[in-house]
């Protein structure tokens, strides 16, 4: 019966995002339906959780009716409305080679032991309990946000700064569960895995051949740091997965700005992204600057429509992370180890000795074949020898992204109240898995006139 | 060129692979490990993971305080991933310093815990005291 319950979770989260993404027509677009199912996943999770905190200020309580009626009004809305549109289509002949056959066996694998090490243990590992389940629970014994949570209990768990986005999707499949089963609630997880190797796959997909789109797919399915991280309860993949799905989807705009309604969604996925981690409000800022660039770049700075597109882009962030970022400043919670008041020229300065630390960690990783397999020496070898291609068309959006994305991180640690060496040591090699889809599909892009496949 | 060079690091990523993917399984432990874990009840996960004695006495704990009461774990590292599990699986019992329950898992003999009873004793380390007058 509890898995039972687990699917319609799964299915109601599915649902909610799909609505999401029919009130903005999605379709039209042209988005392919996989792409649409894969994306309504982790629109639905991120939807349902800000739903779940808007429950606090309504004072509503978790049900598995207060939580689907709201969803299933906008359905009955969104049947009123016209979602035609022309989907692209993806060309390929029948015939599957053996490489083909292959790589998806790799994937499979990859796959099927991501969900197998996710259900085989409960929640257990540090920061899974310490900073989220533990606020699942509460949530899910009080069947809300109790209203002393923010003033009171939250300062007895360490971060109460973290965004709650996690700790209420799992509320949302306990409450559908109606027990407190700390091992299936895992699903979640290996399913934004899912989401982000097929985001990748149709992704590369629109450029090359099905073998070369799975290639890259079992690259990054096969990262042994990105598949332990598809099964630990952390918040570092389904950030991972807003990063990735905003970032595809605007690069998707930048190439077709008629399709409006990929920006919007860029925009809603950013904005979950930094309602899901503090570091996804860094990307936040890293797609806003990605847009600036494209204005400046692109359209010479003089096309009021690419204006436009920005104010869109930041308003829908300001409005998925206001409640958030309200309870925050009413209930006085800070972040105690980043410290924004630091970033300032002067203590910049001061902080400069970081970079030795930084870089030295840094290194460990990119010649870090246990985590990370070859993928950094590969990448920079691809970087070093396609040049000339790194700055060509949108893939010097790519190449911005992922900078800003580096230096993000940099100026993260040179701001950092927390003893750079131990920071680094807990933090460096998750850090890298948020923008690591991003990375595989530029190397994709780079390579897709060299390798026929 | 390139494709010759791509085709020769695909082979080295897919013998790490490989490599790296039987290196967990079998000289890490973790098929070992899931082969533990795969016919256990969600408790039992639990009860493996956490260490079957601290979870006992979790447990033990946990049935002798009543709701709202308060507890003070005693011989576990401070800010353990122990600590945190405990707080996990106790809540909606809070930790403060002056509780109701001492919950202590590695006593040592001369220490002595005024004001408190013992209410369970599961061996000579580990018990569940509570303070007198405690609801």
């Amino acid at each position: 019966m509890q898995i039972v319950m687990l699917v319609i979770a799964l299915l109601t989260a599915v649902f909610a995002g799909w609505n999401i993404l029919r009130l903005v027509s999605f379709k039209r677009a042209g988005a392919l339906p996989a792409e649409e199912l894969l994306t309504a996943y982790g629109l639905g999770i991120g939807a349902i959780s800000l739903q779940m905190l808007l429950f606090y200020f309504l004072n509503v309580r978790y049900t598995i009716l207060t939580i689907t009626v709201p969803w299933i009004a906008l359905f009955i809305l969104n049947m009123r409305s016209n979602g035609t549109g022309v989907r692209d289509r993806l060309k390929d002949g029948e015939n599957r080679p053996v490489i083909e056959k292959l790589l998806v066996l790799g994937i499979s694998l990859e796959v099927a032991y991501a969900f197998f090490r996710a259900l085989i243990k409960p929640i257990e590992s540090y920061d899974a309990v310490a900073i989220y389940a533990i606020k699942a629970k509460i949530f899910y014994l009080a069947q809300s946000i109790p209203s002393d949570y923010f003033t009171r209990i939250s300062a007895l768990y360490p971060h109460p700064d973290y965004p709650l986005c996690i700790p209420l999707a799992e509320t949302f499949i306990y409450t559908f569960l109606g027990s407190f089963n700390d091992q299936l609630v895992k699903m979640i997880f290996p399913l934004f895995f899912v989401g982000i190797l097929g985001m990748l796959y149709f992704a590369v997909r629109r450029f090359a051949s099905r073998a070369y789109a799975l290639l890259f797919t079992f690259l990054l399915a096969s990262i042994p740091q990105f598949n332990s991280y598809a099964a630990n309860a952390y918040q570092d993949l389904p950030l991972a997965y807003y990063y990735f799905v905003s970032a595809i989807f605007l690069f998707r705009w930048m190439e077709d700005r008629s399709r409006s309604q990929y920006l919007v969604v860029s925009a809603v996925m950013a904005g979950l992204a930094g309602w899901t981690k503090n570091e996804g409000m860094m990307y936040c800022v890293v797609n806003t600057a990605v847009i600036f660039a494209f204005a400046l770049l692109d359209t010479g700075g003089r096309s009021w429509k690419t204006v436009r597109s920005l104010a869109v882009y930041l308003s829908i962030i300001f409005v998925i992370m206001l409640p958030w970022t309200w309870i925050k400043k009413t209930s006085g919670i800070v972040n105690g180890e980043i410290e924004l008041a630091n970033l300032n020229p002067s203590n910049m300065l001061k902080q400069i000795y970081k970079i030795v630390p930084i870089f030295y960690e840094f290194q460990k990783q990119f010649f870090g074949p246990k985590k990370w397999n070859i993928l950094f020496p590969a990448a920079a070898f691809i970087m070093i020898l396609n040049y000339k291609k790194l700055f060509q068309g949108t893939g010097k959006y790519i190449f911005i992204s992922l900078a800003l994305s580096v230096a993000g991180y940099c100026v993260f640690y040179m701001i950092s109240l927390v003893e750079i060496n131990y920071f680094l040591s807990k933090t460096w090699s998750r850090f890298l898995i948020h923008f690591l889809p991003v990375l595989v599909y530029y190397l994709a892009t780079l390579l897709k006139e060299d390798v026929k496949l | 060129m390139v494709y010759k060079i791509f085709k020769i690091a695909f082979a080295v990523w897919i013998a790490l692979w490989v490599m790296f993917g039987v290196r967990e399984l079998f000289i890490k432990g973790a098929a070992k490990e899931y082969g533990k874990l795969f016919f256990r009840s969600l408790e039992g996960k639990h009860s493996y993971l956490t260490g079957d004695k601290l979870y006992e006495l979790i447990t033990a704990a946990n049935k002798k305080m009543p709701p709202n009461a308060t507890y003070k774990l005693i011989g576990v590292e401070k800010d353990s991933i122990e600590v945190r599990r405990v707080a996990y699986y106790l809540y909606p019992h809070f930790e403060t310093d002056d509780a109701d329950f001492l919950i202590i898992y590695d006593s040592r003999g001369d220490v002595v815990y005024e004001g408190y009873d013992i209410v369970e004793s599961l061996d000579s380390a580990r018990c569940v005291m509570k303070k007198r007058g405690a609801q």
